[in-house]
């Protein structure tokens, strides 16, 4: 079945067609809205808003884009909407300390590991700014647009962002080499 | 001299330096190496791939698009095989294709598919991330039975007898003759699987793919009246020869299934082999989507996902740290 097939079957309710949409596009938005909230359990509860506000719209959808990409759009909004419902919430959270977690070796083949980790330990701000640009690719613009900042601060989040994000596998890389050091010694 | 900061390196992935910063670089060996390493920390960040997420998340969106009218129930159209092969199919594909595009290589197909055979009553595998129905896992044992203590990586899968292997679910080397004497019934294939003594793991890949039989090279299982929904029998007669081919198709796929978990074995780095068992993972847990009663794919489904965690605790335990 093609997307546009699913798609035609989804709005009329079929629950399979929606099942395969599903099945096809679920990791990515989970990856999206997962990396933006730094959270598993917030990742769980907006990518189901996703899906959902995505399956009511789907008679709006008139294939302008793919639907991979709409789909996408709905995700990055739910995500950043949660996000500023539950700032709204906890705005006198204090958050997380940087280097508060233990580091472990990033070379090469735990990099990915790492850097997931070293996302979810930024600023909610920077964070998603640094996932919008660096992860899935959006221009400072399309990222103004979705977080209703400016381009200016949707550049400046980033560069700071990058710039924490390098201090946290810094000392992941720095520590990994202590360690090596005194296993080598033993 | 003063460094330049670390936001003004950032910067500099994106856009050209100016006169000052250009002649910074040139001079200091370590303000450019810290931009080649935002470079790489930048080109590392687009490399991130999808995360699958949760196997109980479908459930409770389908409850509640079911319960906000935005879908029907799904009908219950498709013979049982049909399914069956629908769902091994596309988890086969996402396994082949695992080991291709996450650039593993594949050794040689071996001359017979490696299929170990555990021992029946030894539960192995996590439950964690299931999503089936509570009979259809032969296996269900507790975690803490089912998964490795912390910082055991013993069982993580490198091990050529390791109990934990793909490849060696109690009853995989049962799946041909099983499948053709259930009909679909899983619960008799339970019932055979757990009757059923120990044997070696010749014995049980001879049964499998015997000697002289033609192997199964990556057949691709896109015959279009297996996608799901979208092709109903004419007639009595075509109804019995989709099913026929069904039946077919899902013990080919099988039998392909344990070649492949055979050739993972073979894979000795921790982190390839966490790529393809991922892959694996993905995919089982699409095809239970699929067909949540199976035992076959659950047993597969269970042992990649014991095994991406072994594997897992043991990159984590390189570095001394938790796994998850």
């Amino acid at each position: 079945m093609t997307d546009s097939e699913c798609i035609a079957r989804a709005r009329e309710g079929d629950g399979r067609a929606v099942r395969e949409l599903y099945a096809r596009y679920s990791a990515r938005v989970y990856a999206v809205v997962r990396r933006l909230a730094g959270d598993d359990a917030l990742a769980e509860d907006y990518a189901q808003e996703a899906w959902v506000r995505a399956i009511r719209a789907l008679p709006s959808f008139r294939g302008d884009s793919a639907f991979s990409t709409w789909l996408h759009r709905i995700a990055v909004n739910s995500a950043l909407h949660g996000q500023r419902w539950r700032t709204r919430r906890t705005s006198n959270e204090i958050p997380l300390p940087v280097a508060a977690e233990a580091s472990r070796p990033a070379d090469r083949p735990v990099l990915r590991i790492e850097l997931e980790r070293a996302l979810r330990r930024l600023p909610p701000g920077m964070r998603q700014v640094l996932v919008l640009h660096d992860v899935e690719g959006y221009t400072h613009d399309e990222i103004a647009e979705v977080m209703g900042i400016t381009s200016g601060t949707s550049k400046s989040q980033l560069f700071k962002a990058r710039a924490k994000m390098r201090e946290m596998l810094s000392t992941s890389e720095r520590d990994a080499k202590e360690r090596a050091h005194v296993t080598s010694e033993r | 001299m003063s460094h330049l900061n670390a936001e003004t390196l950032a910067r500099l992935v994106d856009e050209q330096p100016d006169a000052l910063e250009a002649a910074h670089l040139a001079a200091c060996e370590d303000c450019r190496s810290q931009l080649d390493a935002i470079r790489a920390d930048v080109q590392a960040l687009g490399e991130l791939g999808a995360i699958e997420p949760p196997a109980h998340a479908w459930g409770e969106l389908h409850e509640r698009l079911v319960a906000e009218g935005l879908v029907r129930a799904a009908p219950r159209g498709l013979p049982v095989w049909m399914q069956l092969a629908a769902a091994l199919a596309l988890f086969l594909t996402g396994t082949a294709a695992g080991f291709v595009w996450r650039g593993a290589t594949l050794p040689a197909p071996p001359a017979v598919a490696g299929v170990d055979a555990g021992d029946p009553a030894q539960p192995h595998t996590a439950m964690g991330e299931l999503d089936a129905e509570p009979d259809a896992a032969p296996q269900r044992a507790s975690d803490d039975a089912a998964v490795p203590a912390a910082g055991d990586v013993r069982s993580a899968a490198t091990s050529e007898n390791d109990d934990s292997s793909v490849a060696q679910r109690p009853g995989d080397a049962r799946l041909a003759s099983a499948s053709d004497d259930a009909r679909g019934d899983t619960r008799a294939l339970d019932a055979q699987r757990d009757d059923r003594p120990p044997q070696s793991a010749r014995e049980d890949s001879d049964r499998v793919m015997p000697e002289g039989e033609p192997r199964i090279t990556g057949r691709a299982p896109a015959d279009p009246r297996f996608a799901l929904g979208s092709y109903s029998p004419r007639n009595a007669q075509e109804a019995a020869t989709m099913l026929r081919d069904a039946e077919s198709m899902y013990l080919d796929a099988l039998a392909q299934y344990a070649q492949l978990s055979g050739e993972l074995r073979e894979i000795d780095d921790p982190v390839a082999r966490l790529v393809v068992l991922e892959s694996i993972v993905l995919t089982t847990r699409e095809a239970l989507a699929r067909a949540p009663a199976d035992p076959i794919i659950n047993g597969y489904h269970m042992t990649a996902v014991a095994q991406r965690d072994a594997t897992l605790r043991q990159l984590a335990a390189r570095s001394g740290e938790p796994w998850h």
